[in-house]
């Protein structure tokens, strides 16, 4: 009826930074450059960059990949060149274009984590993305994702040294993601993004191997959305501060159900990498549901979910 | 709000599947037109490859395939079925859409090919690009060979002879020309055959790349060798393919899709396999 006339408004507000539509790229999947020449980056919600850490880390050897039935596994270690490099040539590049960066921060210690905070807090980064997960380093990361006690130290610290709205990023390999979600918030957090990946592993039974160097990787793609769906759609009940969801998102209707789930932003990731065009795409097709669906904002989507789910 | 931008440079494209051919045991050659074949002409340098994206879902990644050729308005992919995506594109048909990317990865470095000779080294699916290559060296007037290896059957020998000066195959089985690899047929017949060049050019499998890198040092022959990893993304997002490069006095974590898959083999660090 009138809905149709109305126009569509996908503004969200993501921890205080104002994003003109929810659609953000995933850490790891997203190269500016080298995304950028499929589209004009100018059109995403937020630009979510490859962890950095503080000191470069060379990551894993080959094989880094491994496809599984809609999946894929990655052991790609979290390969990045430290971030003063980040600072010196990334971030220029990234300042050409509208959407605000949002820095993702690994680290082995808590120090790391912290030092790498600082370093962009005299930056043009809008927010920080603190990669408390990731299961496909040896060398630290799983431990302070899996243990609240740890996810509450990192948050702390890094809050105490950034001015910028921290999101704090959870592992799924968890037995209760909620319990780690009301640690971070305890802290501090100004909200979170999950799902990381799933670990897994892939063997080549032809030539009885383990596939992937690294023995085990990260498991992403449309194979691990219904998991992610569900955490997100917990760690929202769980926590007052705002969520970024992501897991497998590949079309406007997987945005749509993270949306309602009560994400207030979501991430593509590994979609990216079957398509570079991905996250444009998906953009279209959330404003197509939403047209069909006669939404005229995010909040109207979410509203129509809580009221029929007993919200 | 979508501007086309100067640095847009890359697409999707979805071309129209002219023919399929099986040219021996699991290996096949795909031609495909478009209208998009005109900037791949144009653009495409060889030693490129493009992501060919899968019509099944359950199969994610794209596979990336090696630009054989581009002419008479079809490109020309030749691949070989090795699991479910090239065992998916095996299955295409005549009139079929085929999903593809711009060609993608930097070529082999032609910089210093203005005239004297080249000498290229091809494996089994190796070989398909050093026929685009070979293609653009004559053209510029450079007197091309070529030594192709093969298990068994041999593929685009033809192809290659009509466009190089000279060309030998060896097959491990001995059904045709030389009875070993390559490496041994350059060792043994080089001399005799006249395989002299400035410059050479190879892809094929990691140990006969290493083995030629051995020679070539040896001889101090500037040798391009083109990489290949298992692939995410292809274009530079994941860094999924990494190769260990020396370079700067250090050794570094190349990306095989964005770096190579084309390097200089004095850099490859060859892991023992």
């Amino acid at each position: 009826m009138q809905n149709k006339n109305r126009e569509l408004d996908l503004t969200v507000d993501l921890a205080g930074i104002w994003l003109k539509n929810p659609i953000t790229t995933a850490s790891g999947t997203f190269s500016p450059r080298d995304s950028g020449k499929f589209y004009d980056l100018n059109q995403l919600g937020a630009m979510i960059t490859k962890g950095i850490a503080l000191e470069p880390w060379e990551g894993n050897p080959s094989p880094r990949i491994a496809e599984t039935y809609g999946g894929m596994l990655n052991a790609v270690g979290l390969q990045n060149p430290g971030v003063e490099a980040y600072i010196r040539e990334e971030l220029p590049y990234l300042e050409q274009f509208a959407p605000p960066v949002i820095a993702n921060v690994v680290g082995r210690t808590v120090e790391d984590y912290c030092r790498v905070a600082e370093a962009l807090d005299d930056t043009s980064v809008a927010m920080l993305e603190v990669n408390i997960s990731c299961p496909n380093v040896k060398a630290g990361g799983i431990g302070f994702g899996t243990e609240p006690a740890m996810a509450a130290l990192v948050t702390r610290e890094v809050k105490r040294i950034s001015s910028k709205p921290v999101l704090i990023k959870l592992s799924p390999n968890v037995t209760d993601i909620t319990e780690i979600a009301r640690a971070v918030e305890s802290e501090g957090a100004d909200g979170i993004s999950l799902i990381n990946t799933l670990l897994g592993m892939s063997i080549d039974a032809r030539r009885a191997k383990i596939l992937l160097a690294n023995g085990t990787g990260g498991l992403s793609g449309p194979a691990i959305k219904p998991v992610a769906l569900r955490m997100v759609y917990q760690v929202c009940q769980a926590v007052q501060i705002p969520v970024l969801g992501l897991g497998g998102i590949s079309t406007g209707e997987d945005a749509a159900e993270f949306l309602m789930a009560g994400a207030s932003a979501i991430s593509v990731g590994t979609a990216a990498l079957v398509n570079p065009l991905a996250p444009v795409e998906i953009l279209q097709e959330l404003k197509e549901f939403m047209m069909e669906m006669e939404y005229r904002t995010i909040a109207e989507m979410r509203q129509a979910f809580q009221e029929r789910n007993n919200g | 709000m979508c501007r086309d931008r100067e640095w847009i440079e890359k697409s999707l494209v979805t071309g129209r599947m002219a023919s399929q051919e099986r040219l021996t045991g699991d290996v096949y050659r795909i031609r495909i037109e478009g209208d998009f074949l005109e900037d791949f002409t144009r653009e495409a340098k060889p030693g490129q490859f493009v992501n060919v994206y899968m019509k099944d879902k359950s199969t994610l990644l794209p596979r990336p395939v090696s630009i054989c050729r581009i002419q008479s308005g079809q490109l020309e992919l030749v691949y070989r079925v090795v699991g479910k995506g090239t065992r998916e594109m095996a299955g295409y048909h005549s009139g079929d859409a085929i999903r593809l990317s711009s060609p993608l990865g930097n070529g082999f470095d032609l910089r210093g090919c203005q005239s004297g000779s080249a000498l290229l080294v091809g494996g089994g699916v190796g070989i398909p690009p050093l026929l685009q290559l070979a293609g653009e060296l004559n053209h510029r007037g450079i007197r091309t060979m070529a030594v192709l290896g093969f298990q068994k059957e041999p593929f685009l020998v033809q192809e290659m002879e009509k466009i190089c000066d000279k060309v030998l195959v060896a097959t491990e089985d001995g059904s045709l020309g030389f009875a070993g690899n390559v490496i041994q047929l350059i060792d043994k017949q080089g001399q005799q055959e006249g395989l002299v060049a400035d410059q050479v050019f190879s892809c094929g499998p990691k140990p006969m790349l290493k083995a030629l890198a051995d020679l070539c040092r040896e001889r101090e022959l500037p040798l391009q060798v083109s990489l290949e990893e298992r692939m995410g993304c292809g274009y530079g997002a994941c860094v999924g393919c990494a190769v260990d490069i020396k370079r700067d006095g250090k050794i570094q974590r190349k990306a095989v899709c964005k770096d190579g898959p084309v390097f200089w083999a004095e850099e490859v660090f060859w892991h023992a396999e």
